[in-house]
């Protein structure tokens, strides 16, 4: 299978990394890679390069799973050669 | 029957002049939004907490278990719309919340959850009583807090609850550590308000989805139990009176419709009606609202609704295509996407002439063998005997699915039941706390002989509390759904399902100070539901069925909708 790379822009809330990996991990996509710079006026901007445990797992739908936590800001990736990007308030 | 008033002294504060506490500020930011009841069992890291408590305004209803604590606050939000609150203490206490919390998050239900932990300077060396709730939690929460200042508190508060509540509701879990609710706190951070908005749905969505509608000769209104978390069911009602779309529902969406209403075919899925199934199957059209496509609901999804085009209306735009691929997606605020949905009278008379044949062919047969108890028929009877402030509190098995199939159901909030995790237990916890929240409403928990053993200990809150909670215990001396399951699908290997030593249930009750009796002919039925609706006070009946009995229909996992098993 073919990675992907999604970049997170989040507020760092207390475990708000270990939330993200988790919801990665559990929604079926292996990280493969992390790309993890410093944290800067509280916010941080992950790369993570995942990879489909089979076929159905969609990573639009992951887009908006992880979108949907609290203190997560802007989700992008380049998914099948397309910046896709998911943003704007999410209860 | 005369309810057991604890005798715990007021503290009334003290009345100290002292700057307040992290546990004061704690209740008065429960205060402040606007609740009224938690539920909760004490202990060591939490002491501080319940220190605060007498006096404080807060009901705080004593549990004997803390997963009883979570159902109870998960129950008392369904029925009120509010957020449930329930506490414990740190290690076990907090452990024994979670499959509370996990229920509460698998279907989208708002709750806090406030957790006592050990003191901040000791957490990492696995102290006493010390477990990492906060991480063990993180699967199941929408989202948690840790308290590393107790001047944080109300600001940790008011957003739980506006987390909770808003958007796709859920559980929030916060942390509390013991120094923490301890510390005087001299200056409190300003609580900084966070507008929330839910996204107004597309136009140019909301015009193909009318296009999609009028061009349909077979359309179906799905509803789910995102419906009535939007606020919507009133905006859905009105929406459908016009339409008058054949309509079926998930089992969190029951009451959406009232059960009988015109247009309505009942419970689709695994154990849905046959009529409502069947529909669905010939569907050209699903017009869906707030569901999520369960696997309970759609059977096998390469063979669900196979001619069917698909709009997905949802407030949660990580549902739509999940599972099935949406041809008109409407993510955003539900309520306002049904008001917008104009689509005039729909030209469908031979659809829904044909639905109602359907319909009239497959109604459920109340007729059964023997002179014992039909339980079906009996809750056909007690629901319609308890009329429009009927509440069912079900527990998980059987009764649970012949409660969805033959209760009759006026309101979404009617209808308790652990959907999404499928939590045995759930039954009496629930049944408190929808009558603590609702005491006009007749509340009745129906339960099994597995389930009930799981927290029946809470008989004792009803007790105390004098909660006049109406129980239904159907006993058929086994784990009835795996009992059932193994006969059709494990070649009749009975494996450890037997409950052949039971304890006598009505004994067990009157131990408890609770009214009980026992029912076992099926001329006794009405008799029982009299006695059961009559009795002001707590009572359950003790209702033995036949062991062989199974939930009939039934689509065998693995298969289609369109491949039910019927009796």
């Amino acid at each position: 299978m073919m990675t992907q790379t999604l970049h997170v822009e989040f507020e760092t809330h207390e475990g708000a990394l270990l939330r993200l990996i988790g919801l990665i991990e559990r929604r079926g996509f292996d990280i493969h890679s992390v790309d993890l710079p410093a944290a800067s006026a509280g916010r941080m901007n992950v790369g993570f390069g995942v990879i489909a445990r089979n076929l159905s797992s969609d990573i639009g739908i992951l887009q908006r799973q992880i979108h949907r936590l609290t203190g997560v800001c802007r989700v992008f990736g380049d998914v099948d050669g397309t910046d896709k990007r998911v943003g704007g308030q999410h209860g | 029957m005369n309810a057991i008033q604890p005798t715990i002294e007021t503290k009334a504060a003290a009345a100290s002049k002292q700057a307040p506490s992290g546990a004061e500020l704690v209740v008065s930011a429960l205060r402040d939004q606007g609740v009224e009841i938690v539920f909760g069992y004490p202990g060591g890291a939490i002491m501080p907490l319940y220190d605060a408590l007498p006096g404080s305004g807060l009901k705080h209803i004593l549990v004997r278990h803390e997963q009883a604590a979570a159902f109870a606050a998960d129950a008392y939000a369904r029925v009120t719309g509010k957020a449930g609150v329930c506490i414990a203490t740190s290690g076990p206490g907090a452990t024994n919340l979670l499959t509370g919390i996990a229920n509460a998050f698998m279907d989208s239900v708002p709750m806090i959850a406030i957790t006592g932990q050990v003191p901040a300077g000791v957490m990492g060396t696995d102290a006493f009583q010390e477990i990492d709730i906060f991480g063990m939690s993180m699967p199941v929460v929408k989202h948690s807090f840790l308290v590393r200042r107790a001047e944080d508190i109300p600001q940790i508060i008011a957003q739980a609850f506006e987390i909770a509540t808003s958007g796709r509701p859920g559980p929030v879990l916060i942390d509390l550590p013991k120094d923490i609710a301890q510390s005087r706190v001299e200056n409190i951070a300003p609580i900084k308000p966070k507008a929330t908005s839910s996204r107004a749905p597309d136009p140019s969505a909301i015009a193909e989805a009318e296009n999609l509608l009028k061009r349909s000769k077979k359309p179906v209104l799905y509803i789910g139990g995102g419906v009535a978390k939007a606020r919507a069911v009133l905006a859905l009602r009105r929406f459908n009176m016009l339409a008058g779309i054949p309509a079926v529902s998930t089992l969190t969406g029951l009451g959406t419709l009232p059960t009988g209403s015109a247009d309505f075919y009942g419970m689709l899925g695994m154990h849905g009606g046959k009529a409502a199934n069947m529909l669905v199957q010939e569907a050209d059209l699903l017009l869906v609202c707030g569901a999520r496509f369960d696997d309970r609901a759609t059977g096998k999804v390469d063979g669900f609704a196979p001619n069917a085009k698909v709009i997905h209306l949802d407030c949660d735009p990580a549902e739509i295509g999940k599972v099935r691929s949406a041809d008109v997606a409407v993510p955003g605020d539900l309520k306002a996407a049904l008001e917008s949905l104009k689509i005039g009278i729909l030209d469908i008379s031979d659809w829904r002439q044909h639905v109602r044949a359907l319909g009239a062919e497959h109604e459920f047969n109340y007729e059964a063998p023997g002179s014992g108890v039909f339980a079906p028929a009996f809750l056909d009877e007690l629901s319609r005997a308890a009329g429009d402030r009927f509440v069912a509190a079900c527990d998980v098995g059987q009764h649970q699915m012949w409660v969805a199939q033959h209760c009759q159901f006026s309101r979404p909030e009617a209808h308790l039941t652990s959907g999404g995790l499928g939590a045995m237990g759930y039954g009496i916890p629930a049944g408190i706390g929808a009558k603590l929240a609702r005491p006009d409403d007749c509340v009745v928990t129906v339960t099994g002989d597995g389930s009930i053993m799981m927290n029946i200990q809470e008989l004792a809150t009803m007790r105390r509390y004098g909660v006049a909670l109406k129980i239904v215990l159907f006993d058929n001396s086994a784990l009835g759904l795996v009992r059932q399951w193994q006969e059709l699908f494990y070649e009749g290997n009975f494996s450890e399902i037997d409950l052949y030593d039971n304890p006598d249930f009505a004994e067990v009750a009157r131990s408890f100070g609770i009214e009980a009796f026992t029912v076992s002919r099926r001329d006794q039925t009405t008799a029982a539901i009299e006695r059961l609706l009559n009795t002001p006070g707590p009572v359950l009946a003790h209702v033995h069925i036949n062991p062989r009995e199974n939930v009939w229909p039934l689509v065998p996992p693995g298969k289609s909708n369109a491949e039910m098993m019927e009796r």
